[in-house]
């Protein structure tokens, strides 16, 4: 047996596997039989271990050098280092869509043991009401990936004529180990959100339409901390490696990730006002439904080639099919709200000076950001099409128009959480004070520094959110306290522990916060200067000298590398702890010709960054090199900011030690 | 010749590197200031995927980034920098697009999308306060909220 014939043969298992489900959750909902359901659940495993099982054949076909599959031979080749073989599946157009195939039936196997089954599992959370239809979508959805596969995609064809040895994937992807992660998150984030999406289409079938959102909070929290965690890796990888610098630049692929989390972020929002008012259910389903439809949205954009971007797999019939597929998710899931909006109407009052009412306008910005991001990456095609005249829309206007809406968002968020529900207290105008304070003192103190105003803002806006965080924090430890006659200290560790969505949502908002004040001040102080040095050459810039030291060339297994060796060292303030060895590569792949992959070398500080590239170098005798320098300050505190907030995100999901009592207190049944 | 140069001689003619991205000639490549960075941000680099030209390092981008420095020498302004680059390759070599014509409509998008957001949440809540107001329920809903309070199993065929 051959990997290729194994991989075609559990690839067609899945696709049939996923039919016989969705078949008999159909059944199940029809017949509104429990047989069928009960045999649907078990179907959800079996179509796991066979997209498993073809995952498995892929990375054997890959670890084989098995170059009768046209995938392999494409995308990989025998001096692969075995880490880029391994990851090597998710590296092209095929692969990937196995890749989010098999995670789809990961989660729809998840989902399964979610059903009642009569009593069989633990802790069941789907109803036999609804389960047919939300386990029917997970079920569909795998049937669309794994017919695409099937069909038109194949990720086993085979090649009549197999050569030698493939040509490796692109270099850009094995330059970095960080290919091994971000895609993964991506996926896990973006598949994550099929759950929920499923839950709220069977919320809406059954016409039960307020579970939903308790049941599948777990789920939305769980796919949004990956899609969190995953735009922060990517953020990262492309900082080190695509040698400008920078972290973001609003590539076309990045607002399609970048879309979803918006609209899962609006939608984890608004779901907390439907837990506690029972409000807003039109909003939430027609929030989830966008926020999945802008995952395959992203799929779309990436793998159709409308776009030009640098994450653009391929052009071919695939873009269309996911263009139609995207189209039926909007479809079902804004027909069905439609269908059912005259009974979804909710009765009550929402006052704006209220925790829902921030809450609402929260989901109102991320709505609005999300909205202007689409825009922004699709105008262009509408003015090609309606003028004929192109344009582009990159950073300069992006990062213009979301600063106001960063800005609101933070206001937002310090003042949001300290607002009671339903109304506002008379202990709010001593709260506004106290923010309004600190706020003030925080932007003055950036402005006498002779900072920016940008730059002096966003450091009010920590120490306001801060400080919100510390009175909300005080509030429920004293009135913890006095309740229950117990220290400061043993309340304070009490509350950390049973109200873990509090806290941890305190722990995400710092970590946004802290970001803000990252990416303003590496917007604003980034600064760059290329210059040529000769051998020994000495050059001052922006606070730092550089020595170029020796030019060279290694080999590297399946890659040649120029490397410039530089020394650096600070001569005033501006260059703090900048001193050190500085290796920059210029990367030559046999695939990219004389085309070469920068590989700069970079030293974090929690001050500045310092980042060397090496642009050009003198081919005849290595005598002189052409180098930029970025300096750019506080980008260190972004990756921490993203890890504050992915292990927010985590803290809220680690299973609590006292279910019985936070149950009681409207918490997590997770 | 140093062992260097030799080395690199060696990869010249290991991957065939006749036209090099670099000229290969040893004129290096002009210095830059970061001025000229901050003018390149702004244009596209006309053959790379999403990449400006001050990021890109491709031979374009290269030529875009020592005309803005050679212009900036000769003493002429950003604007007229950017309507050199405008009048070779059109208005798409400018990532920030004009506010005029069509392209307006993209800077007011924040605007248009708060409106329309902010709209249909008055329109809700405009709703739900009405129908708050109103106060009674439905026979429909209670008939479907007896539905939900009863056990599945009254529902649902058993084996």
């Amino acid at each position: 047996m051959t990997p290729g014939f194994l991989g075609g043969m559990a690839l067609l298992a899945t696709l049939v596997f996923s039919l016989v489900g969705l078949v008999l959750c159909g059944l199940a909902q029809w017949a509104q039989d429990r047989r069928y359901l009960e045999a649907a659940r078990r179907v959800a495993p079996m179509s796991f271990l066979a997209a498993l099982v073809s995952f498995g054949a892929l990375e054997w076909a890959l670890l084989t050098h098995d170059f009768s599959v046209r995938y392999v031979a494409l995308h990989h080749s025998t001096k692969d280092p075995l880490w880029v073989t391994l990851v090597t599946p998710w590296a092209a157009l095929e692969g990937s869509i196995l890749l989010w195939g098999t995670l789809q039936t990961m989660y729809t196997w998840l989902v399964s043991r979610r059903v009642d089954a009569g009593g069989a599992s633990a802790a069941p959370v789907l109803d036999p009401w609804r389960a047919p239809v939300a386990l029917g979508v997970l079920f569909a959805i795998q049937v669309f990936f794994f017919a695409v596969m099937v069909f038109v995609a194949h990720p086993f064809d085979a090649l009549p004529n197999p050569p030698a040895d493939g040509r490796g994937p692109n270099p850009l992807l094995q330059n970095h180990w960080m290919m091994a992660v971000h895609p993964v998150l991506m996926y896990l984030g973006f598949v994550g959100l099929s759950v929920p999406f499923a839950y709220a289409l069977s919320a809406m079938v059954a016409r039960r339409f307020q579970s939903w959102i308790f049941e599948t909070r777990w789920w939305t929290l769980v796919a949004w901390g990956f899609l969190t965690a995953a735009i922060f890796a990517g953020a990262w990888w492309s900082y080190e490696i695509l040698g400008w610098g920078g972290y973001w630049a609003w590539d076309p692929v990045e607002n399609a990730s970048f879309i979803p989390w918006l609209l899962a972020t609006a939608f984890l929002h608004t779901t907390q006002v439907q837990e506690r008012r029972g409000m807003f259910k039109p909003w939430n389903f027609a929030y989830i439904t966008l926020a999945f439809a802008a995952t395959v949205f992203g799929t779309f954009l990436t793998r159709s080639g409308v776009i030009q971007s640098v994450h653009a797999f391929a052009d071919g019939p695939v873009g269309a099919l996911f263009l139609v597929f995207l189209l039926g998710v909007l479809g079902v899931g804004l027909g069905l709200l439609s269908r059912v909006s005259s009974e979804v109407r909710d009765a009550g009052e929402v006052r704006w000076k209220s925790r829902e009412g921030a809450l609402l306008a929260a989901s109102l910005l991320f709505g609005t950001m999300a909205f202007v991001v689409v825009i922004g990456t699709l105008w262009p095609l509408v003015v090609e099409a309606l003028s004929a005249a192109k344009v582009s829309i990159g950073a300069p206007f992006f990062n213009q128009v979301s600063a106001p809406v960063g800005v609101a968002a933070l206001l937002l968020m310090g003042i949001g959480p300290v607002l009671p529900w339903r109304n506002t207290g008379p202990q709010i105008r001593r709260n506004l004070f106290i923010l309004g304070s600190a706020l003030l003192a925080g932007t003055v103190l950036g402005l006498l520094l002779r900072l920016a105003p940008g730059a002096s803002l966003s450091l009010g806006l920590l120490a306001y959110n801060l400080c919100a965080v510390g009175l909300m924090v005080d509030q429920g430890v004293k009135e913890r306290s006095s309740s229950l006659g117990i220290s400061r200290w043993k309340a304070f560790l009490e509350l950390a522990s049973s109200s873990r969505r509090r806290f941890g949502s305190h722990i995400v908002h710092v970590g946004f916060a802290l970001a803000a004040v990252a990416i303003a001040f590496s917007q604003t102080y980034r600064f760059e200067e290329a210059k040529t040095l000769r051998l020994g050459q000495r050059w001052q810039s922006a606070g730092v000298e550089l020595t170029l030291r020796k030019v060279g060339l290694e080999e590297q297994g399946n890659r040649q590398s120029v490397y410039a060796l530089v020394e650096m060292r600070a001569v005033d303030r501006r260059g703090l702890w900048a001193d050190g060895t500085y290796i920059t590569r210029l990367n030559f792949y046999p695939q990219m010709g004389n085309q070469g992959l920068a590989a700069p070398d970079l030293k974090y500080t929690p001050y500045n960054d310092y980042y060397l590239i090496l642009q050009a170098f003198d081919t005849e005798r290595g005598e002189w090199a052409t180098l930029k320098l970025v300096v750019t300050p506080l980008v260190l505190w972004l990756w921490i900011a993203g890890a504050i907030m992915a292990l927010g995100t985590l803290y809220i999901l680690w299973p609590s030690p006292q279910p019985q009592r936070e149950r009681a207190a409207g918490g997590a049944p997770a | 010749m140093s062992s260097v140069a030799r080395a690199l001689l060696g990869l010249l003619l290991a991957l065939g590197l006749s036209a090099l991205a670099q000229p290969p000639s040893p004129t290096p490549p002009p210095d830059l200031s970061p001025e000229v960075f901050r003018i390149a941000k702004g244009l596209r680099c006309p053959v790379c995927q999403g990449e400006s030209a001050s990021e890109s390092n491709s031979g374009v981008a290269q030529e875009m980034r020592r005309l803005i420095a050679e212009q900036l020498a000769q003493g002429k302004s950003e604007a007229e920098i950017r309507q050199f680059f405008v009048e070779r390759y059109g208005p798409w070599i400018l990532y920030e697009p004009p506010k005029q014509g069509l392209t307006l409509w993209v800077w007011l998008s924040p605007l248009i999308g708060l409106a329309l957001l902010s709209y249909g949440l008055w329109r809700y809540l405009t709703a739900t306060r009405a129908k708050a107001a109103q106060g009674d329920v439905s026979e429909e809903e209670i008939a479907r909220l007896e539905a939900e309070l009863l056990p599945p199993d009254t529902q649902h065929r058993t084996p």
